[in-house]
């Protein structure tokens, strides 16, 4: 798994390539409390490279998504290939999260 | 008149729902109640405190969870802090299921009592039971299943007493001075209901019931189509019922004069479940019925015991069987799309009952007519839940045969005569190139 971070404004950015699964779920987790941890809570992940997610990514996720909101921010998700977005759908997981075409849509979110 | 030790006990013992799950510790393992029988004002007090951050890593076993299990412990907001297991699948959990977030764990359903107990360490048991009668008795009604074991195994229990749970007989019965903590919440049960029967129903269905005798003690799978079939049974007579699952077509088989239970070999006069999925109507039925009498799965889907009554026909749904004779009731698209459940254990019971038969009845074409549920071979992935040598009468809407003590010739000539006629060139030459022909 490439994690891969930038900044537009106050917004973090965090791309992700190749699988996320049992095996990754951890070092993706701690990528995300370590942003959190100071105190970002505007968050686009960016998943066009995400070939894979298993349920432990999506445990990952969500433990996030509920972290940064305490903070009164946010994580939105741009960029799923459909296998992604059919995963989540499955899952249930396409109503806790706010879901983005691309990046830009998702940037955009936080300001409008 | 309740008396008054009972009484008291009762009294010590009632609580509310939050302060009754107040006491759950992050990391515990918690088992409820199965389907009518799930507690809804205790898994709401349990989801509170998931959503509240008080309490994470709970693991939760259900059986064929329903709504009252999907809106809470099973909702996807809560997928990080529960680890959800399915003894049976429903279609509150499917997804989760088909996504890893919620485990299946195969099993026999006479089994899972004794799975539960040697296998779990089960903190708390959760379950809905009728009111307590004047000797300090609560009744498990709808469920008895493994829910009276893990009340027996688990370090705390609590029960949720509902008006509308049946009174039942039998070993059924739990006392106050079992129970931990008691909650008090009236609702209307969960109710099961089915579409009304198809074409393809009637003809199967008539098939079915010409197999079944008089005096006959019945099994009924789940589902619309045993349904169907007990509704071409009504002018039998002496039918008896040992099942699994009681549900409203077999009142109607009592209310009519069909069932009496009179020729049963074990518990003559008694309809004999484990699990009841019906109506309003039928749980009123059931209510106070000293006819009714409910056991534990262990006992109710014991092969040996089922085979106790003369006569037994065991009736269930498959969604595959191959040329072989191997059936899958279970996966769907290479899925786990519901559970073995307890088909092979009334297969295996009704087959050795003296005159018994078990019948697996399948509509012979799924999605519209496009797809043959008699197949070549089985889906890849797909799970067998009723072996070849088990197999004993299949029926479908085009016929029903007996594969017992027949080669694989003939059995492959007689499931394909089970097979949509559009179908049967296709299938046939398939089992000639398996050089079963």
């Amino acid at each position: 798994m490439e994690l891969a971070e930038k900044k537009s404004g106050d917004i973090i950015i965090l791309g992700m390539t190749g699988r996320l699964d049992a095996y990754s779920a951890a070092e993706v987790e701690k990528k995300l409390d370590s942003i959190i941890g100071t105190g970002c809570p505007k968050l686009v992940l960016n998943l066009e490279g995400l070939e894979y997610i298993s349920s432990s990514g999506l445990r990952v996720f969500l433990s996030q998504l509920k972290k940064v909101r305490k903070q009164q921010g946010d994580i939105k998700l741009a960029c799923m290939k459909p296998y992604i977005r059919e995963v989540f759908d499955i899952a249930g997981f396409t109503q806790l999260f706010n879901i983005f075409e691309n990046e830009d849509a998702a940037n955009s979110s936080f300001t409008g | 008149m309740i008396m008054p030790t009972y009484r008291a006990q009762y009294r010590r013992k009632l609580t509310s729902p939050d302060q009754a799950v107040s006491g759950i510790k992050s990391g515990s393992t918690l088992v409820h109640g199965l389907a009518a029988a799930e507690p809804p004002a205790l898994l709401q007090a349990i989801a509170d405190r998931l959503r509240a951050g008080e309490l994470t890593n709970l693991s939760v076993h259900s059986l064929l969870p329903m709504d009252n299990v999907a809106k809470t412990l099973l909702s996807p907001d809560l997928a990080d802090c529960v680890r959800a297991f399915s003894w049976f699948v429903s279609k509150s959990s499917r997804s989760a299921v088909r996504v890893g977030l919620n485990y299946y764990v195969p099993n026999h359903f006479h089994q899972v009592p004794r799975l539960m107990r040697e296998n779990l360490d089960i903190d708390v048991a959760i379950t809905t039971v009728s009111p307590m009668d004047r000797a300090g008795f609560f009744s498990f009604g709808t469920a008895n299943d493994y829910t009276s074991t893990v009340a027996r195994c688990c370090k705390r229990l609590i029960v949720e007493v509902n008006k509308n749970m049946p009174r039942v007989f039998g070993d059924a019965h739990l006392h106050i001075s079992e129970v931990d903590a008691v909650v008090e919440h009236t609702t209307p049960l969960i109710e099961f209901k089915w579409p009304g029967p198809s074409a393809e129903d009637g003809a199967i269905g008539k098939l079915v019931a010409e197999l079944v005798p008089d005096g006959a003690t019945l099994q009924l799978g789940f589902g619309g189509l045993p349904n169907v079939i007990a509704m071409k049974l009504m002018g039998r007579k002496d039918l008896g019922i040992h099942t699994e699952v009681f549900g409203p077509a077999m009142v109607e088989l009592i209310r009519k004069g069909a069932v009496t239970g009179r020729r049963k070999n074990l518990h003559p006069m008694k309809n004999v479940f484990t699990v009841a999925e019906g109506t309003r109507e039928m749980y009123r039925f059931m209510n106070n019925n000293p006819s009714m009498e409910s056991y534990p799965v262990s006992y109710t889907n014991n092969p040996d015991v089922i085979a106790s009554n003369d006569n037994m026909v065991s009736i269930n749904s498959i969604i595959q069987v191959d040329l072989l004779g191997q059936c899958n009731a279970e996966s769907l698209d290479g899925h786990e799309y519901s559970g073995t459940g307890g088909q092979l254990d009334y297969v295996r019971g009704a087959y050795n009952s003296r005159g018994g038969k078990s019948i697996l009845a399948f509509y012979s074409t799924a999605r519209k007519g496009q797809v043959s549920r008699v197949v070549s071979r089985l889906d890849s992935g797909a799970v067998i839940t009723t072996p070849r040598m088990d197999v004993h009468y299949l029926a479908t809407e085009h016929g029903a045969v007996n594969l017992k003590g027949k080669s694989t010739r003939e059995r492959a000539l007689d499931i394909i005569s089970l097979a949509d006629p559009r179908f049967r060139d296709s299938l046939l030459r398939d089992a000639e190139n398996m050089y079963l022909l």
